[in-house]
């Protein structure tokens, strides 16, 4: 399978475990990731906070770039990323935002594409031909599966499984033979882009997720956002430090424990580079 | 409607003092991807602290999370020179197209 790839800033930055770690498995699964040529930023946070018509211009010009290249699915494994260019398409259906989109960012636009996170890259896939594909069944995984805000939020743009009790991750972690728990906190926010001009909001909310993790039996949580990684594995000695607990809660990327069950190493998916690493 | 009044509310200047540190952030943000196109991390820690300095003259500010920069270089997280938009021109002009108070 031959897909386009926007990968955004973060998996070109200080994410890119999460690049190294999907580049590994999805190469297993056959899947050929196809990048978009010259792409820009999204404007993240930043241009949805202080200017609207930038925040759907940025995404507009990357969607416009995906079908000058003739890509007609576009995966984009950061959920931000990947909202706002669902963003655009939603704007650009049934009124005159598309022409002035397509003035603005300089290229013709359509906004037919089909945009995919990373969990619908292994639906796609299958899940059946993902169980049949495990050579090492994830036994000692014991999961909290964690959506944040955007893999399932706004649900009128995105359109993505149940916005507020998602199952479609926990799907696939059952496929690999691991365990899934019922937790409290797999849609709640992390504080996201706030991690550096807010530490004090990104600890407390990273506090609660990661202890309602333990508290409900999970040995690990996973994500398939590179600022939800951020945020709990790279921040977790600062929760640790302002609470005085000891969490030592393994975070890994979706695709880090689809990667491990397709037989490949700590090393090749990059989890090797995570901060806090678990045997 | 939130982001519209967020978005009026910063025309008009009026930040909580408490909240100045998001939007500086935000600013730096959207102003070094229009110089780069991308992301340039590195010089987006820079600029927001020294904004936040400015601010609230925290020297501290400046050196917070500092440790962390050798663990991130140790994880080979670290990039002095990000990857480049070939065409930064049209982001430039996407930016004065869309042009507004807030952002500045």
């Amino acid at each position: 399978m031959n897909i386009g790839y926007y990968p955004g800033c973060a998996l070109h930055g200080s994410s890119n475990d999460y690049e190294q770690s999907l580049r590994a498995c999805l190469g297993v699964l056959d899947v050929q990731l196809q990048e978009v040529k010259d792409w820009i930023c999204c404007g993240a946070t930043a241009a949805h906070a202080l200017n609207h018509k930038l925040s759907l211009a940025l995404p507009a010009r990357n969607l416009a770039l995906a079908e000058r290249d003739g890509l007609k699915q576009l995966f984009a494994p950061c959920p931000l990323c990947s909202m706002q260019l669902l963003k655009v398409q939603k704007a650009m259906a049934g009124n005159g935002l598309r022409t002035e989109l397509s003035q603005i960012v300089e290229a013709d636009l359509r906004g037919d594409g089909q945009i995919m996170n990373l969990i619908q890259i292994f639906q796609t896939v299958g899940l059946d031909k993902l169980k049949a594909a495990v050579k090492e069944s994830l036994k000692s995984i014991t999961a909290a599966c964690y959506y944040g805000c955007l893999l399932t939020r706004p649900p009128d743009v995105v359109h993505f499984d149940d916005f507020e009790q998602p199952k479609s991750m926990e799907a696939v972690l059952a496929a690999l033979g691991a365990k899934t728990v019922e937790w409290s906190y797999k849609t709640e926010c992390c504080g996201a882009g706030m991690t550096m001009a807010n530490e004090d909001t990104v600890l407390d909310l990273a506090h609660k997720i990661l202890c309602n993790a333990a508290a409900h039996g999970a040995n690990c949580v996973v994500v398939a956002c590179p600022m939800c990684h951020v945020n709990l594995d790279m921040k977790q000695a600062a929760v640790e430090q302002r609470y005085g607990e000891k969490l030592g809660m393994a975070v890994y990327y979706l695709s880090d424990l689809v990667g491990l069950a397709l037989g490949l190493s700590a090393e090749q998916l990059g989890i090797n580079r995570h901060f806090v690493t678990k045997a | 409607m939130m982001d519209a009044l967020r978005e009026i509310s910063l025309a008009e200047g009026m930040v909580a003092p408490s909240q100045q540190p998001v939007v500086s952030f935000q600013q730096a943000f959207l102003d070094n991807i229009r110089r780069n196109g991308r992301l340039a991390e590195l010089e987006l820690i820079a600029q927001f602290k020294t904004a936040v300095f400015f601010h609230t003259g925290r020297l501290a500010f400046l050196f917070k999370d500092a440790s962390l920069a050798p663990q991130l270089g140790k994880r080979k997280k670290l990039h002095f020179l990000p990857g480049k938009v070939h065409d930064r021109k049209v982001v430039e002009r996407i930016f004065a197209k869309c042009s507004n108070r807030a952002d500045k």
